[in-house]
């Protein structure tokens, strides 16, 4: 999506916005012990396409399970998940394989590559599942660690490796199909404050260059500061929905 | 509009599952090391039984090829020295068939034609079944029946009408039953006593025959005239109904020479002079230690040989053999005692085989251990499941299908199954053999089965493969199943 068709979007009413992910009475029951948690509650929500959403909340607020059923990662005990129309309750296995194979991208606090490969063979292995041929993911694995910077590094594996430089390799690798739909899951939790900004600013680039849905969970201030709506969980449900415009965050106070 | 046209997710290229399993493998070798280990002293196990079996039955089949020219000399010594009674006769006929040496020794003896042979075989055989029954009787039942005859002579004493009726009427009372209806027996009666005379013409005749054989032997003991058998005597037995072929005739020749020999060595232990400078010469303090075998090893080397020779001139034993040929008769028996010993080993086990020449114990041993492998390996994988949650979990969020995880489980089990089958192999073959030839020394090693080894490596191979991919299923299923949720989860 170019930049113009991405600020008419901003500029338009809410009704009007194409949306990528709409929840009806999405509720996951979890049993501990006997005790019955309602990780969701009825949660109704939706996200649109293009946006930059970041979800915040405290632990044991749901968040987590919002991000799984969003995901396609597990099912929900009631309601409903409908990602671009698709109600993703109704696919089977492969079909789920699919999905997230090349319309989701995943990022993970623990950036989870996988250690025995280099940083190439990592970002390449979503495509070898897609069927893409090797000649070609290698020319398209060899571009996405181009764009995280890491072209001259594509040969080291995880573990010689920063922080900063595996969750790199770890967008390229949720790039490598590229989806239309990027999760996530504190992407800088584990990183220090000025590797953290290398990532922000790889993801913003994503959002606005290629126009990709991100949804973010995350506690960073600078990352909520550059969302375009931010949403409050509490208790498995929905607090809050905010417009960037209508909040005020202060970065950068302790450093 | 809807953006998002959902397939099927395409199905890896085997080559492509191989290729990250590999790279995995190399990854996670301390894990495959153990699995390895499993498969490998299971496999090995089987392997050594296996080789073992089959090196053991190679060997068993060459002894008793080995065995029997000796077997031919006893049985032809035994032939024409031993006379024979009516039971020797009865047991002897009934193993008779038409066109064998012993048929037409049995017509010789008899002078009766086929038919009547065989009836007195058929009787023969009828016989040795109620000899049975009357055998199996309590003394006080048998004397109710049949009075104070024992053995054959019941045959004879029922031949009378009141001893037969008496038989008749106590029968019922007995509880037992006669090994056939009592038609059967009042005809095989007549019959036994009808064909009497023929049997008692086979004993006379043989009896002949044996006398006439110790004629042609001019009075010596057995062993000296075969030792001395030529064309002339062969033709002169086989007038009398000892049909010896030529062949028989040259093995028993050469081995009742060589038995000839070592027999007037051994009887010089008989000499108690011989025996003193023996054990004086030797340092063997105890006389009654002074065994033939001890006697035999020493004089198979060229300087016990030459001594011995030395102290036959010394105490006037007359002895007309060089030193090679002491040596070699000693050596002969030698090998003869070797050959005794391992036949009772060998031979003597009384466990019957059940599959590929294994008893019923070693199959479920075998079964038992195959088993211990499969739940190690089961176990083995499991824990390689666990420690590769998050692996596993990223991957089907990169969009891997529960096939993909599956296989790749089974074919990481597959290689390292394949791995440990060759290691357990080549060791197991390698113990199997060491085994083998020390049980049944230079027979396994001269008789050595090489094809039937080389199936069984591959056979066990094979095991080793299946049996980690049927240990690998379970754990397989496992990570398959896992919920791609559990990449979210951070330790």
């Amino acid at each position: 999506m170019s930049e113009d068709g991405k600020k008419r979007i901003v500029e338009k009413s809410e009704e009007e916005r194409p949306v990528i992910i709409r929840t009806r009475h999405l509720k996951k029951l979890y049993y501990m012990g006997d005790q019955k948690v309602h990780a969701l509650d009825g949660v109704n929500v939706e996200i649109y396409r293009g946006e930059f959403l970041c979800v915040m909340g405290p632990s044991g607020s749901g968040k987590s399970t919002f991000f799984n059923m969003v995901g396609g990662l597990d099912s929900p005990t009631e309601g409903r998940v409908f990602i671009d129309e698709v109600d993703v309750a109704q696919l089977n296995a492969v079909e789920l394989a699919f999905l997230r194979c090349q319309k989701i991208g995943y990022i993970f606090q623990s950036y989870n590559l996988v250690q025995y490969m280099t940083a190439l063979e990592n970002v390449t292995v979503p495509m070898a599942f897609a069927g893409v041929g090797d000649d070609e993911a290698h020319k398209r694995g060899m571009g996405l660690l181009d764009l995280v910077g890491l072209k001259d590094r594509w040969f080291h594996k995880p573990i010689e490796m920063s922080g900063g430089q595996q969750q790199r390799t770890a967008i390229a690798r949720s790039m490598s199909n590229n989806p239309t739909l990027l999760l996530c899951d504190e992407p800088t939790g584990n990183l220090d404050f000025k590797t953290g900004d290398e990532i922000h600013g790889i993801l913003k680039k994503l959002n606005t260059e290629r126009g990709v849905t991100i949804i973010c969970a995350t506690h960073d201030h600078r990352l909520i500061d550059m969302a375009d709506r931010i949403m409050w969980v509490r208790d498995g449900n929905v607090e809050r929905i905010a417009e960037r415009k209508d909040i005020t965050v202060e970065t950068g106070a302790v450093e | 509009m809807n953006m998002f046209e959902i397939k099927d997710q395409k199905k890896l290229a085997l080559s492509k599952c191989l290729e990250l399993v590999l790279s995995g493998i190399q990854f996670r070798l301390f894990r495959a090391v153990i699995t390895v280990a499993i498969v490998a002293l299971a496999v090995a196990f089987l392997m050594t039984i296996v080789g073992d079996s089959l090196i053991g039955r190679r060997a068993k089949v060459s002894l008793v090829e080995l065995t029997k020219p000796r077997q031919t000399l006893l049985f032809w010594a035994h032939r024409l020295a031993s006379p024979m009674d009516d039971q020797d006769i009865s047991n002897t006929i009934s193993a008779a068939s038409p066109g064998d040496n012993r048929w037409e020794e049995f017509k010789t003896w008899g002078a009766c034609d086929d038919i009547t042979l065989s009836r007195i075989i058929d009787i023969a055989t009828q016989e040795a079944l109620y000899m049975y029954f009357f055998a199996e009787l309590r003394e006080g039942k048998r004397r109710a029946l049949v009075g104070r005859a024992r053995g054959r002579e019941i045959f004879a004493a029922l031949q009378t009408k009141e001893a037969l009726d008496n038989f008749v009427e106590q029968l019922p009372k007995l509880g037992k039953q006669l090994p056939a209806k009592l038609e059967d027996f009042k005809r095989f009666l007549k019959d036994w006593s009808d064909t009497a005379p023929i049997r008692r013409n086979i004993t006379s005749g043989h009896g002949k025959a044996l006398a006439a054989v110790q004629g042609i032997c001019k009075n010596k003991p057995i062993m000296e005239a075969l030792a001395e058998i030529d064309e002339e005597m062969l033709a002169a037995l086989k007038t009398h109904g000892f049909s010896m072929s030529a062949e028989d005739m040259a093995t028993v020749k050469i081995l009742a020479v060589s038995s000839l020999k070592t027999q007037r060595i051994q009887h010089l232990l008989k000499n108690m002079v011989f025996k003193q400078r023996f054990a004086t010469k030797y340092g063997v303090k105890d006389l009654n230690k002074v065994s033939p075998a001890l006697l035999f090893g020493k004089i198979s080397s060229r300087s016990g040989a030459q001594w011995f020779l030395d102290t036959m001139k010394e105490i006037n034993e007359p002895f007309k053999m060089n030193t090679a040929q002491i040596r070699e008769a000693a050596r002969d028996q030698i090998a003869r005692n070797r050959l005794i010993a391992m036949e009772a080993d060998l031979l003597g086990s009384t466990e019957k085989t059940v599959l590929f020449g294994f008893s019923n114990r070693m199959l479920w041993l075998i079964i038992v251990s195959l088993i211990v492998c499969i739940v190690g390996i089961t176990n083995a994988m499991l824990m390689s499941v666990t420690e590769l949650f998050n692996e596993i979990a990223t991957m089907k969020c990169l969009g891997a299908t529960d096939g993909f995880i599956m296989i790749n489980f089974v074919i990481e089990s597959g290689i390292q199954g394949f791995s440990g089958g060759v290691i357990g192999g080549l060791l197991g073959a390698f113990l199997g053999i060491l085994r083998s030839v020390w049980s049944y020394g230079w027979i396994a090693a001269q008789n050595f089965p090489v094809i039937e080894m080389v199936t069984a490596f591959a056979l066990c191979v094979a095991a080793g493969i299946i049996l980690s991919v049927i240990a690998a299923i379970y754990p397989a299923w496992v990570a398959a199943r896992l919920a791609p949720m559990e990449a979210m989860r951070v330790e």
